[in-house]
């Protein structure tokens, strides 16, 4: 019998086995994964298209699956891609959460949805654990730990009292032009910016500015959002492959969880597998569950048989406002930048009880035809708006907090199918705020322009299993994670978030996970019985 | 030629001054093939091709979630943004500030006249 399984192979799970490698540990995970030898050519994207190289099945697909906008409801341009679609993508015999009004995008792969990431990995304040029963200093040795262990790149600025110390962080990835312009008007203007409530600084993405534990360094190829496993990107299948290798963990891919049973001396895992269908069953001392706050949920409902519950969902409601600077219009953009998000606005004003917090990012990442039907000119118009626009348009995608709210829940039905249902929240405030402010530094926008998601497109989800001091009652969690009602069950991933800051929650989904494995890690050396 | 392949060397022809290769409209032909079938009334593609009406205009004009003519022509630009003979089209590859400005300022002029003759040709040729 294993002393623990972990069921994922995302953020949560993966951060759990690290902290438990060595100790008799098996992972359970559906374990979707990209398919081995289909990659880009290791060059710039951008020279790739100008040279003429064959890419067509990488970016587009053999069946068409880089088209998906075009055919079907929106779908992140990152997840459309060929290479990238398994992250998102159902094992056979599952179905997506029914629901008209939230779009959930869960994870079965290896490395879960961190294998399609931002990478954004930011500490979560005291402020930020309000409502926890958690501290700051409670998780600072696991985001340490974390820190060394995955290689995150950062700098002292205007936001490290809201991201945390800087030791051990790499040097920042060098900003692309429309990143270091944005910073040096924030900086020209900072006494204004911060009298509007806002605070304007460099993100800490978990992407490599120097080779570490084996991975080289960001290249600036530009394929962020088409080719998956990059290796300066921080993926959690790099750490369970790792471990897997070094034979500290052991992993068994293709097994979709179902339920579990808790007896006397252990809890009975069951499982499915994604390739042949058949039931299998596997025990251990501990249970830990992470496969994602959705997941993590259903298994927990159908362990229990309960299709009348309903247990709360959190979920960011995010937006996207463009803004433009006119002096880069009709600049050559550098298409050997860094393509992802690279710094982070926070408000803290009064329009908001909580910080809120914009990502920012240039739009040199995704494909141009993506964007080719958000302009409101005719085709050819359209075609010299982009050309000539997305070297100026920097985008905020400004995420809100969310709270347990009576009418967002979720429900196991009879079927086995979750039903999900979420009321849309009114936004559109701070993105009023963002255009009067960043107006100052030269960036122009309207609020009509911002666009506002269907809930669940953050795909930060959380709150389903609250976690509070003792847990309160049934689908309740406690302060370390263990399921009310059980004496050997433990929730490791955003589920246990009773509230959803803003903050990209990842790194703290990680540190908790490492926290809770090592308590129970403690209670099994008590409790273990001695070897005969 | 197959009328897939009339149409996809039209739109190339009127809407990017580009001509495609073989690979490229086969492709376009496969991935229109995947296309769920569309509510309400479509432009005739066809009539649109053999009078060689400007298609720019009729798709602003028909533009919605549930224009067949809008999906085609972005599977088409989908299509082509990686060919290298229109990477100049998605690209800008010079610092040309002025040139951006005027180009820009052109295609917002003309934007209303476009749409306007788009719902003319439509009205004119029966096109829906």
């Amino acid at each position: 019998m294993f002393d623990y399984i972990i069921v994922g192979a995302g953020p949560a799970g993966v951060s759990a086995a690290y902290q438990l490698q060595n100790k008799n540990v098996l992972v359970l995970d559906a374990g979707l994964d990209a398919i081995p030898g289909r990659q880009l050519p290791p060059k710039n994207i951008y020279d790739i298209r100008r040279d003429g190289d064959e890419i067509f099945s990488e970016v587009i697909g053999d069946s068409f699956e880089g088209l998906h906008n075009v055919f079907f409801e929106y779908m992140s341009p990152k997840l459309k891609s060929p290479l990238m679609r398994y992250v998102a993508e159902l094992p056979a015999g599952e179905k997506k959460p029914e629901s008209d009004d939230f779009d959930a995008c869960i994870s079965y792969a290896k490395g879960g949805l961190a294998s399609a990431w931002g990478a954004g990995l930011l500490r979560f304040t005291a402020n930020d654990l309000r409502g926890f029963p958690v501290s700051v200093a409670e998780l600072a040795p696991f985001y340490d730990e974390l820190t060394r262990h995955i290689g995150i790149c950062g700098i002292e600025d205007d936001l490290t009292s809201h991201f945390g110390p800087v030791e051990d962080l790499q040097p920042p990835l060098p900003l692309s032009p429309v990143g270091q312009t944005f910073l040096k008007r924030y900086e020209k203007h900072r006494t204004k910016i911060n009298r509007l409530s806002m605070t304007i600084g460099r993100t800490r993405p978990a992407i490599l500015s120097r080779d570490h534990n084996g991975r080289q360094a960001y290249q600036f190829l530009a394929q962020d959002f088409f080719q998956p496993r990059i290796p300066a990107i921080y993926n959690p299948a790099f750490t369970l492959e790792s471990l897997v290798k070094s034979r500290k963990v052991e992993y068994l891919s293709g097994k979709v969880v179902l339920s579990y049973q808790e007896r006397d001396q252990g809890v009975r895992v069951h499982t499915r597998d994604v390739r042949s269908g058949i039931t299998e069953t596997f025990e251990a001392r501990y249970l830990m569950l992470a496969a994602g706050a959705i997941n993590t949920a259903k298994v927990v409902l159908a362990a229990n048989s309960d299709y009348q519950i309903r247990l709360p969902i959190l979920d960011n409601p995010v937006s996207f406002t463009p803004f433009i600077d006119p002096f880069r219009i009709g600049a050559s953009p550098d298409l050997h930048a860094f393509a992802g998000g690279e710094l982070v606005a926070i408000y803290e004003g009064e329009l908001s009880d909580e910080p809120i917090q914009s990502s920012i990012y240039g739009l040199m990442g995704p494909l141009r035809a993506d964007l080719a039907f958000q302009m409101p000119l005719s085709v050819r118009g359209n075609l010299i708006a982009l050309k000539y626009l997305v070297p100026a348009l920097t985008v905020l995608q400004t995420f809100y907090p969310d709270r347990p709210e009576e009418q967002n829940y979720l429900q196991l039905l009879e079927s086995g199918t979750l039903r999900i249902r979420y009321t849309a929240k009114e936004l559109g405030i701070i993105e009023r705020h963002l255009c009067r402010t960043l107006r100052s530094m030269g960036y122009f926008s309207l609020p009509f322009l911002s666009q506002f998601h269907k809930p669940g497109s953050s795909i930060h989800y959380a709150g389903c299993l609250p976690m509070s001091e003792r847990a309160e009652g049934p689908y309740h969690t406690d302060r370390n994670g263990q399921l009310f009602g059980t004496r050997r069950v433990f929730v490791a991933d955003a589920a246990t978030f009773p509230r959803l800051p803003s903050k990209n929650l990842s790194f703290t989904i990680m540190a908790n996970a490492m926290r809770i494995a090592s308590f129970v890690e403690k209670i099994n050396r008590k409790t273990r019985p001695a070897p005969v | 030629m197959k009328a897939i392949e009339t149409e996809a060397r039209f739109l190339a022809k009127q809407l990017l001054d580009r001509e495609l290769d073989e690979k490229t409209v086969a492709r376009y032909e496969g991935a229109c093939e995947r296309m769920p079938p569309f509510k309400g009334p479509q432009a005739n593609v066809a009539t649109i091709i053999k009078r060689e009406l400007d298609v720019e205009a009729i798709e602003y004009a028909l533009r919605s979630t549930e224009s067949e003519l809008t999906k085609r022509i972005h599977i088409l630009l989908y299509l082509v943004e990686g060919q290298q003979n229109c990477f100049n089209v998605f690209v800008n590859s010079k610092r040309s500030r002025l040139r951006a400005f005027w180009q820009l300022g052109m295609s917002v002029l003309r934007a209303p006249l476009k749409l306007l003759k788009g719902k003319y040709l439509i009205w004119r040729y029966g096109l829906v």
